[in-house]
């Protein structure tokens, strides 16, 4: 047996281990994953975590998902439950939503798969605009929770993004509507009276319909990039 | 049939009834189901994959060393594994990506205030600070027995709530309720800027 | 695994009981054993309800019931390559379940101080309730009040219909054991209930 081979091939497999094991100490901890969760599931959500980074996804909204069933008490398989989920929420948002998205983008994109959103939408909101789109992915997402129906949201926000409205404007729109129907106004009945005056305040900037031209799916988002919109 | 007979079969009856099934949980335990599926069949095709009699010679010795390195390497929560975890505790990427030139977009102060004059210490979890309890913690006010929090937050729909003594999670009474499909336990909605 | 699933699955509700459906049952734990994950779809649909009921009985309490029922799941699915044929699958199911609900119910009874505001029960606020639901809260409450041993064996007995032997296997407790707890159960509620009726 070739000596010096068999000390790299070991030099390398203890490299690797050791990155693995200070790599999942890392999610660990960053995660709040405490001691006295069972083993098995910590080493599940630390693993699920880990390909979930090494598939390109952003990190950050699954360690806020352990974190947050941690303060909720959930036992260790819940909380694996739940990222195993969001995790692929976050595959279809990218599916959508295309390779070079933002964290912010995927994690308003995984919103809105989760109440109802598709990735054939999430697609068409991505060639609205070429830039960010979080905000209105997010303001989809809240309309969808309030209850308003899919196609309806999409095209509100697909007009209201033609028409060059703000992040800001998109997302009081999501506001405005979720404050209504929490009022008990019917859904699509808030979304359409909402859309109404934001138009008839003339609040965006010119009346002129300009179609934006879609920007392909592989396209790096433009600079500008906004906050995410939360989970409703 | 005796009276007695008659009201247990009333009780049984009563309690045979099926309670409504939530699809969404079912599918959740599927999707949990598939995952567990895939991690056994990765961890055994990975298995066959490295038992080859070399690479077992190169394990031995690996694990010798590794024996070595697991004994001294520092516990999980160590200080010495902090620095490079803290970026990743802080929802640091969607400040570095916000974009100042959009006034509109710009954070503004919200004040959070929860009544809970014998608790210790109370602290503010939510999305914007992905919910780590270490980041927002409340300032009492002692005459009142009320707590107080002022937050910079961006426009948009954001989920939160109180963590009390380090162990309670509580839920704003003042504000609308934030269901939760996957732990149970709802927040809270604040919403943050109207036209 | 085609004429299993549909056996098992094609209405809603109850899993059909009867021979067909045992031999149903088997042929989709078997599948399921050897990996196929439709097979096991089909055994949650099949018993997802049931276990559901057995859990909202034994802790009262819907989110707590959802896990244990879930959390049972994922451990019978893990424990199957360990499962025998021989032994009958609904005790071995309702063992991991009743197991489950067992600890997840003392570990609501360490943290029962754990109040969440506005999650306090507005009972009596309706005064104008109709029977049915007063007489159902009723039995909730006598049910909570009985042993844990008690209401597990009760429930087994009178609701899920096990035999006492299946029981036997389901609790670990002997069949004359579990024959005293369901007895004194069944006292207990008689009085308990009596007055309401």
């Amino acid at each position: 047996m070739n000596i010096v081979r068999v000390s790299r091939l070991l030099a390398l497999a203890t490299l690797l281990v050791v990155a693995r094991r200070t790599e999942a100490q890392q999610i660990a901890y960053a995660a709040d994953l405490g001691a006295e969760m069972d083993s098995v599931s910590r080493a599940s959500i630390t693993r699920e975590i880990t390909l979930a980074r090494d598939r390109g996804l952003p990190v950050e909204a699954l360690v806020a998902k352990v974190r947050e069933g941690r303060l909720k008490r959930a036992n260790g398989l819940r909380i694996h439950v739940a990222v195993v989920a969001l995790a692929r929420r976050l595959d279809s948002a990218r599916a959508g939503l295309g390779p070079n998205s933002t964290p912010e983008e995927l994690a308003a994109g995984a919103d809105a798969i989760a109440v109802g959103g598709d990735v054939s939408s999430l697609r068409t909101l991505r060639a609205a605009t070429t830039r960010s789109v979080a905000a209105p992915v997010g303001t989809f997402a809240q309309l969808l929770a309030s209850g308003v129906e899919r196609a309806r949201a999409l095209t509100m926000v697909v007009n209201l993004l033609h028409r060059n409205a703000t992040p800001a404007q998109l997302l009081a729109l999501g506001n405005l509507v979720e404050s209504d129907v929490v009022a008990g106004i019917r859904p699509d009945e808030a979304a359409a009276f909402r859309l109404r005056a934001i138009e008839g305040m003339s609040i965006l900037s010119g009346d002129k319909v300009e179609v934006a031209a879609p920007a392909p799916v592989t396209q790096p988002p433009a600079t500008q990039s906004q906050p995410p919109k939360r989970r409703p | 049939m005796s009276e007695d007979d008659v009201l247990m079969d009333r009780i049984a009856d009563e309690l045979r009834v099926f309670p409504h099934v939530d699809g969404e949980a079912k599918a959740r335990l599927l999707v949990a189901v598939a995952a567990e599926r895939e991690r056994t069949r990765t961890l055994r095709e990975r298995g066959w994959r490295w038992f080859t009699p070399r690479i077992a010679v190169v394990g031995l010795a690996a694990a010798a060393v590794l024996a070595v390195y697991l004994r001294t390497a520092p516990p999980a929560s160590s200080p010495v594994e902090r620095a490079p975890v803290a970026e990743a505790r802080r929802p640091a990427a969607t400040v570095a990506a916000y974009d100042a030139s959009t006034a509109d977009m710009a954070p503004r102060p919200i004040q959070l205030v929860f009544r809970a004059p014998s608790a210790s210490q109370v602290r503010v979890v939510g999305d914007f600070n992905g919910w780590d309890k270490n980041q927002v913690p409340m300032a009492r006010d002692s005459a009142s027995g009320l707590w107080s929090a002022t937050l910079m937050l961006r426009p948009g729909r954001h989920v939160y709530a109180f963590v009390v003594d380090d162990t309670l999670w509580m839920r704003d009474p003042r504000a609308e309720r934030a269901p939760d499909a996957d732990f149970g336990r709802p927040g809270s909605v604040l919403l943050v800027g109207k036209p | 695994m085609t004429r299993s699933l549909r056996l098992l699955t094609d209405h809603d509700g109850p899993p059909i009981r009867g021979e067909s459906a045992a031999s149903a049952r088997n042929l989709l734990v078997r599948e399921a054993r050897n990996g196929d994950v439709r097979a096991f779809a089909a055994l949650v649909d099949g018993y997802y309800a049931r276990c559901l009921r057995f859990a909202l009985h034994m802790l009262a309490n819907r989110s707590d019931a959802e896990e244990a029922v879930q959390d049972t799941f994922i451990r019978v699915y893990r424990a199957l390559p360990k499962y025998e044929e021989r032994e009958a699958f609904e005790p071995w199911l309702f063992r991991i379940l009743a197991n489950r609900c067992r600890s997840a119910g003392a570990r609501e009874k360490r943290r029962s101080q754990f109040v969440e505001y506005g999650d306090v029960p507005e009972r009596g606020v309706h005064p104008g309730l109709d029977e049915a639901i007063v007489w159902r809260e009723e039995i909730g409450r006598a049910l909570a009040a009985l042993p844990v041993e008690q209401r597990e064996a009760f429930l087994m007995r009178h609701v899920e219909d096990l035999s006492y032997e299946d029981m036997s296997v389901a609790t670990g407790a002997g069949v004359s054991a579990l024959k005293m707890r369901v007895k004194r159960a069944c006292d207990f509620l008689r009085v308990r209930l009596e007055e309401t009726e």
